[in-house]
């Protein structure tokens, strides 16, 4: 956090409204031992949803992973220009998140 | 201090190992001042209790991608800046499908105050669009970069620098300033 000191007066008076908004009239954080309940909750379903994703994601890779092999085996080079093709539009499409991010900065 | 410091980096460095306990004493840290900020930028109590909430298990979830570029506490103003963004977008969407006119949020308890003036000013900021509000008390009141906040609330520089400026307009009417 990076206080400025606010001279002009509608700052400092941006300054009191916030404070005042802010008063939470000597409310404290959660308990050390609630909070960490929390963690380990949110870490195990974390790692629970991290295990579903993989449950998902290896059958799907498999299947496109026999496609591919597939369709190289019967028409390698369709297949091999299509790849040429997809590799070509991530190339393009990566210059043109990088170009839109560095017009943002 | 600069043992405190290394205290403070050694707690994180196990948290982002996976240290649950660690975790809890580092954002118990941060917890007051991230809901403050909360309040501050939504002028809504139970909103900002909701996005407090959502803030620690993203943070929690997240942990293993803090960097250390910046203080700790400016992560989570990230985050929850980032969320409570996500919030005023689906609830805009969810204005222009009512169309109706959805009840005003409740105003915080107002603390003791110095005067009047104050008062006149939250009640402006309350009057100015969230998304106008946000850039103002970031820039105004926490003193971060036009960068750093377009980053966390994912619109251009030029468009925060716009909306801050025409926000500290608004605010500087009527208050002599």
């Amino acid at each position: 956090m990076k206080k400025r000191a606010g001279a002009e007066p509608w700052e400092q008076q941006l300054r009191q409204a916030l404070d005042a908004a802010a008063d939470l009239g000597g409310e404290g954080p959660p308990s050390l031992a609630d909070l960490q309940l929390f963690v380990v909750q949110v870490q195990r379903e974390q790692r629970r949803q991290a295990a579903r994703d993989l449950a998902l994601f290896l059958p799907c890779a498999g299947a496109l992973l026999a496609g591919a092999l597939y369709a190289f085996y019967r028409e390698p080079g369709l297949f091999l220009a299509l790849q040429g093709a997809a590799a070509a539009a991530l190339v393009v499409g990566a210059g043109v998140w990088a170009l839109r991010r560095g017009q943002a900065a | 201090m600069a043992g405190e410091q290394m205290d403070d980096a050694a707690l994180l460095a196990r948290a982002q190992r996976g240290d649950a306990a660690a975790l809890a004493q580092v954002l118990q840290q941060n917890y007051l001042f991230v809901k403050k900020y909360l309040v501050r930028v939504t002028l809504d109590r139970m909103q900002a209790e909701d996005l407090t909430q959502e803030t620690m298990i993203r943070a929690i979830q997240r942990i293993a991608q803090y960097s250390g570029r910046a203080k700790f506490s400016t992560w989570l103003i990230a985050i929850a800046t980032n969320l409570y963004t996500d919030a005023l977008r689906r609830r805009q969407r969810e204005r222009r499908l009512l169309a109706g006119t959805l009840p005003d949020p409740d105003p915080p308890g107002a603390g003791p105050g110095a005067g009047e003036d104050w008062r006149e000013m939250l009640e402006r900021l309350r009057g100015l669009p969230r998304d106008v509000a946000l850039p103002v008390v970031l820039r105004h009141y926490y003193g971060y970069a036009y960068e750093e906040i377009a980053e966390w609330m994912g619109i251009p520089v030029g468009t925060v620098k716009s909306r801050t400026h025409n926000g500290v307009r608004a605010l500087q009417r009527g208050s002599g300033g």
